[in-house]
């Protein structure tokens, strides 16, 4: 009777070590292995779509109900910006599809590589052939699928596979938004906050603004702020960092070359005695002003009040999250063309692509 | 049977074909043969793990209790099908997005789970790796016959571009679908049987498909050809 349990499970045990041993070994082995070749695949994809690119930083991204995963950022030798490739993991028919979708520095999509997928062969699977990619290039803003694709913003649907069309398209679209390129296509999804001051508040002769959905850490909403002759006037940029007790919400303006004008702190729900004695002082935003985005603004530049760290923090936070996204994306001055923005790049800022 | 027994390799490809006379472990068979090339590619990854699990198995069937060997049985396949898993992810990368999934379900594959309880658990190692080799060998002939013609009819293209054919042949978009799987599998199914039974069944002693004894008294349901029970597995 203890016979028949023991043995057996003696013998269950001894293999199932052996097997972990064995498992364990050829891990090890192959490890280094696939991750070069899975790093080599996203390499030889990232210099097909960006050729030329010298120098690559990249940011893992990790937003919930966001298909992005990660986001490289390429540069040639000389260090100018080349371009932005997005990766994506997004759901089709038939599983996952990893993708990525490149922009070149005006927000143009310059190409688009389906990395693997599952889709059915010949039906779903045509969105990994080059005619249905190179229907992307050269496109900017939130694209649509249509039947029959007449605007710059549709593309043309693969017959019978609409929902892997979608799929790629939701990618392509969230790459759009996250980095800021929207503004050229449909009005974004997420609505502007109505608590927002009018922009034209803020940028005395604002007659024209061009909304982008950020959703980069602190950092909402990122506006162009333009005269009626469409000439830039300068940024304003919406935050809430967490405070102490609730978000924080501000508006911060700044002129085209990032130099800060005014801070405006819209909510805020910071303990009267301390985190709001300082933020509601009267010349509480005297101190950011004339600061610019070139520089990280630490501590050292602000004086931090007593027993107001954290609202303090929050608010440096916030800046360095608009400063960062600010250089990443809009470093250059943008123009503004028949209710499309195109940021140009001038060749003597280019080098100022650098993060801070 | 004979100490030695070479004929065991002839049995598995022809007279006892796991997918033309059995037809076992159709998913994978219709799942990746779309080419000829991933027809191969998965029928020696499944070669490699039915003579590396039936070989561990014959040499340790004296060890394995009879009331835990399916697990154990399991435990092994399982453990050679990621072996290869990760081999394949690490050398053969192309393969491996081309199998995908079906790599890692080498682990139930149903033909490697019959030949190690059936065969591999009463059988010398010798005999054992006869048997799998003949086995492993039939169904990558098997999945390369149906993902060539597949490749031939649904892409036009021989062994993966190799040879292109013209635009003016006919593609047939249903071939490289599962459906399309099933329509060649049936008619090379059919041709298999036909020239098995006029060409094969004639030099060799006593035709293969004539079951001796009964079949209940036979170990292998698969060797009692087309009067047994199929292997339930």
């Amino acid at each position: 009777m203890k016979k028949e349990i023991i043995i057996p499970t003696i013998a269950i045990t001894l293999f199932a070590t052996l097997a972990a041993v064995l498992l364990g070994f050829t891990f090890s082995v192959t490890e280094g292995p696939i991750a070069e070749r899975r790093a080599q695949a996203a390499a030889a994809a990232l210099e097909a779509l960006l050729p030329g690119s010298y120098r690559v930083e990249y940011t893992n991204i990790n937003i919930s109900g966001n298909s992005l995963t990660r986001i490289d950022t390429s540069f040639d030798e000389d260090g100018n910006l080349i371009g932005h490739a997005l990766s994506a993991m997004t759901s089709g028919y038939g599983g996952a599809i990893n993708m990525m979708v490149a922009f070149n520095p005006q927000g143009y999509i310059q190409g688009l590589q389906v990395l693997s997928h599952s889709e059915t062969p010949g039906i779903g699977a045509i969105i990994a052939e080059d005619w249905f990619s190179d229907a992307f290039v050269g496109r900017i803003g939130i694209l649509v699928s249509a039947r029959r694709a007449t605007s710059p913003q549709e593309i043309d649907a693969a017959s019978g596979a609409t929902i892997s069309t979608n799929a790629i398209l939701r990618a392509v679209n969230d790459a759009t938004t996250y980095l800021g390129f929207a503004s050229a296509g449909a009005p974004l999804s997420p609505a502007v906050p109505p608590t927002y001051p009018a922009i034209a508040d803020l940028i005395p002769g604002t007659r024209f603004t061009e909304f982008n959905h950020v959703n980069s850490f602190a950092l909402d909403w990122m506006v162009g702020a333009f005269d009626e002759t469409g000439n830039l006037l300068g940024y304003v940029f919406f935050t809430s960092g967490r405070g102490w007790h609730g978000p924080i919400e501000m508006a911060l303006v700044t002129d085209i070359h990032g130099t800060i004008q005014d801070l405006r702190v819209i909510h805020h729900t910071e303990a009267w005695s301390f985190g709001a004695r300082f933020i509601d002082a009267p010349n509480f935003n005297q101190q950011f002003v004339g600061l610019n985005f070139d520089e990280r603004v630490e501590h050292i530049n602000v004086d931090t009040v007593s027993f107001a760290t954290v609202s303090t923090d929050s608010i440096l936070r916030a800046i360095n999250d608009a400063a960062h996204y600010f250089n990443r994306n809009h470093r250059a001055p943008i123009t503004y063309v028949q209710g499309q923005i195109y940021a140009i790049l001038d060749d003597d800022e280019e080098e100022s692509d650098e993060e801070n | 049977m004979k100490k030695t027994d070479f004929s065991l390799v002839r049995k598995g490809i022809l007279d006892d074909n796991p997918v033309y006379s059995h037809a076992l472990a159709l998913c994978p068979v219709l799942a990746v043969t779309v080419t000829a090339i991933n027809g191969l590619g998965m029928g020696l990854a499944t070669l490699a793990v039915m003579l590396a699990s039936c070989l561990l198995v014959s040499l340790l069937r004296k060890v394995i209790p009879s009331q835990v060997r399916i697990p154990i049985l399991i435990l092994i396949c399982a453990s050679f099908a990621t072996v290869v898993r990760f081999a394949l992810q690490a050398y053969f990368p192309a393969l491996d997005d081309a199998l995908g999934i079906f790599i890692a379900l080498i682990a139930v594959n149903c033909i490697i789970m019959a030949r190690m309880e059936s065969f591999a658990m009463k059988n010398s190692p010798l005999n054992t790796t006869f048997d799998a080799i003949g086995m492993g060998l039939g169904f990558t002939l098997a999945l390369f016959l149906i993902g060539f013609v597949r490749e031939l009819l649904g892409s036009g293209t021989i062994l993966g571009g190799l040879i292109t054919l013209p635009e003016a042949f006919p593609r047939t978009a249903v071939m490289t679908l599962p459906p399309g799987g099933f329509f060649v599998l049936g008619f090379l199914i059919f041709g298999f049987v036909k020239f098995r039974n006029r060409f094969l069944s004639g030099d060799s002693k006593k035709p293969p498909v004539k079951p001796k004894g009964g079949c209940a008294s036979k170990a292998c349901t698969m060797d009692c050809g087309e009067g047994g029970a199929p292997c339930n597995s």
